[in-house]
């Protein structure tokens, strides 16, 4: 795990203690991260990955 | 990737009502978030998904569309479909599902790759310019079969 996957994770775990849903489209627009990097961060399904690694439920959204 | 056993999805988009083109490209993201490889073909109709100044003027169809509950008659009035449209998309905002050109943008970094069919393209006579910048290329229809070049690969038609 690098700075980078460090970044994200806060960023998902502040979305998530706001009880903001996670999206891939709010990845675009986090201004941490693009989608490509996320992808290549965590590769094989990105949001999966890194809800994991952050411990909180995976995102039920279809988007 | 995980446990599933699909490995690449190639769809197949033909038309270009909003339902039919958010259908194909919500599937395919959705194939990219869960670790699968996609890619999209778009042909005939669905070309206007692709194009600049179309894309973001695609319509759902008032007409010849039972799930619409309105008459026919009426559903052929004019700003009919513009009305439906207007308030399809507003729905779909609630949802946070983004617009064609942001979603094209989104699919694109995602990895899914983007085709126009050759054919279409030929017969619609549009030109690479026409087409979003973020394309992958203009093929024909036996190029994107030999795309389906793994196990568990699935082609769905649109």
């Amino acid at each position: 795990m690098t700075d980078k996957h460090w970044e994200v994770i806060d960023y998902i775990h502040d979305k998530y203690k706001s009880e903001e849903p996670l999206s891939i489209r709010g990845i675009k627009k986090s201004g941490v991260i693009n989608i490509k990097e996320f992808y290549e961060l965590f590769p094989g399904g990105p949001l999966k990955k890194a809800t994991l690694i952050a411990g909180i439920p995976k995102p039920k959204s279809c988007i | 990737m995980g446990n599933t056993k699909v490995r690449k999805m190639l769809f197949i988009l033909s038309k270009a009502t909003i339902e039919n083109v958010y259908a194909a490209f919500i599937m395919a993201n959705g194939a990219r978030m869960e670790g699968i490889e996609s890619e999209i073909f778009f042909t005939f109709f669905g070309l206007e998904a692709i194009q600049k100044k179309k894309l973001e003027h695609l319509h759902v169809a008032t007409v010849g569309n039972p799930a619409m509950h309105i008459p026919t008659m009426l559903g052929g009035l004019p700003g009919m479909e513009a009305l439906a449209t207007k308030m399809m998309k507003k729905e779909m905002e609630k949802l946070d599902m983004p617009p064609v050109s942001e979603f094209l943008e989104i699919l694109s970094d995602s990895g899914c790759k983007l085709w126009a069919c050759k054919l279409a393209v030929e017969m619609f006579h549009l030109e690479e310019k026409d087409l979003i910048d973020d394309l992958d290329g203009i093929l024909t229809i036996g190029d994107f079969y030999n795309r389906a070049d793994q196990e568990n690969t699935h082609l769905l038609f649109i």
